[in-house]
């Protein structure tokens, strides 16, 4: 095998491993219990779900409520928890990620500190896969 | 070939071996200026910045390698098959008027004419022979289609970062395969390939660079090719 063959086969195995990191991995079940805590906690303690907010979206909702992000949150149209949990697997690709659980999908990014909520109480309306989800909370 | 004096591994490799510094050189540059560029836009929403190591190691900068990867595999393999049968009359990239084909045994040192320095595939005659005479075509193909799946692999993980950061649905790869973006870094890379190749035959016919072989003398007249010299 020559040099420049070996070379491409390494950089076709690092980059499938990389794809295939998000089925099944640390970051998957990490990404899906940030998702299912903040599920949780969003309507019964919002201030600690804020704390699992992204800047962004911190930001946006702390506007929306005024000031305070706890009162932003509580008045975003965030569904119900239901029982059930992680619904599928999460999906991941680099420093993003989406997880439906307790009937609602979440997109999650990832930072220094773990993974934070992009959006929540997302739903998609469209097959149109040029279509984002519609969310109660999202960021700026 | 035979009577040439062996000058140290550098002398006699130097062409390789520059080349390989300048891919690394050129690997660095991309590393720095798109880990800059990345954390831009993640400054800009808001996001996680990373460093330099999670940038070389990520989807976004492998889509990037591959699909410059696979365009120049590309384009040596469609050179090497084509220049078999096609010619460009007065061009140093081709082979002279007449000759197009596979050439006979005698050219081409095989059979009877083989050599005792041939390489040993060359000499050993059947399916081993056949494999070599092919060797270049089938390494430069199957590099080209290891990288075009790496681009679709890393390109789809790239592609849904930044779908799932605008609230979109992730792609299958089915899915990425069928989608603007994995066609459009696919063709935007082959035109260019396609368009050196077109401007180095033609251009060689008519302008020259003195002592180069990728260039003919430069008193030679426009209509001989090289391989008529």
């Amino acid at each position: 095998m020559s040099a420049s063959t070996r070379t491409a086969v390494v950089v076709a195995v690092a980059v499938a491993s990389a794809t295939l990191a998000g089925c099944g991995s640390p970051e998957a079940a990490s990404a899906a219990a940030t998702a299912e805590r903040f599920a949780q906690l969003a309507p019964d303690d919002a201030a600690a779900a804020c704390d699992l907010l992204a800047p962004p979206t911190l930001e946006k909702v702390t506007e929306e409520g005024e000031g305070s992000c706890p009162d932003g949150l509580q008045a975003a149209d965030l569904p119900a928890v239901s029982a059930g949990g992680a619904e599928g697997e999460p999906a991941i690709a680099g420093h993003t990620a989406k997880v439906t659980t307790s009937g609602q999908t979440i997109f999650l990014s990832l930072f220094d500190d773990g993974w934070k909520v992009l959006a929540a109480g997302c739903t998609r309306y469209s097959e149109d896969l040029a279509e984002p989800y519609d969310c109660a909370v999202e960021g700026n | 070939m035979t009577g040439q004096r062996r000058r140290g591994f550098i002398k006699d490799n130097a062409l390789s071996l520059a080349f390989l510094l300048l891919l690394l050189l050129s690997l660095v540059g991309q590393a720095f200026s798109g880990v800059a560029e990345y954390n831009d836009q993640a400054r800009t929403a808001g996001l996680q910045e990373i460093s330099i190591w999670r940038y070389v190691t990520s989807a976004r900068f492998a889509v990037d390698t591959a699909e410059n990867w696979q365009s120049e595999y590309l384009q040596f393999a469609v050179f090497i098959f084509l220049t078999i049968w096609l010619v460009q009359r007065g061009s140093s990239e081709s082979k002279k008027p007449g000759e197009e084909g596979r050439e006979t045994d005698k050219k081409q040192l095989l059979g009877r004419s083989v050599r005792e320095d041939s390489p040993p595939w060359a000499r050993a005659g059947g399916w081993r022979t056949t494999v070599y005479s092919h060797s270049l075509l089938i390494t430069m193909t199957t590099i080209f289609l290891l990288s075009w799946t790496a681009q679709a692999l890393a390109g789809r993980v790239a592609h849904n970062e930044e779908r799932m950061r605008d609230l979109l649905e992730p792609l299958t790869l089915a899915q990425y395969i069928g989608a603007p973006d994995y066609w459009s870094r696919t063709f935007q890379n082959w035109q260019s390939e396609m368009l050196a190749i077109a401007s180095m035959a033609i251009f060689s016919i008519y302008l020259r660079e003195r002592g180069s072989p990728e260039s003919k003398p430069v008193g030679m007249p426009h209509e001989e090719t090289s391989a008529d010299a």
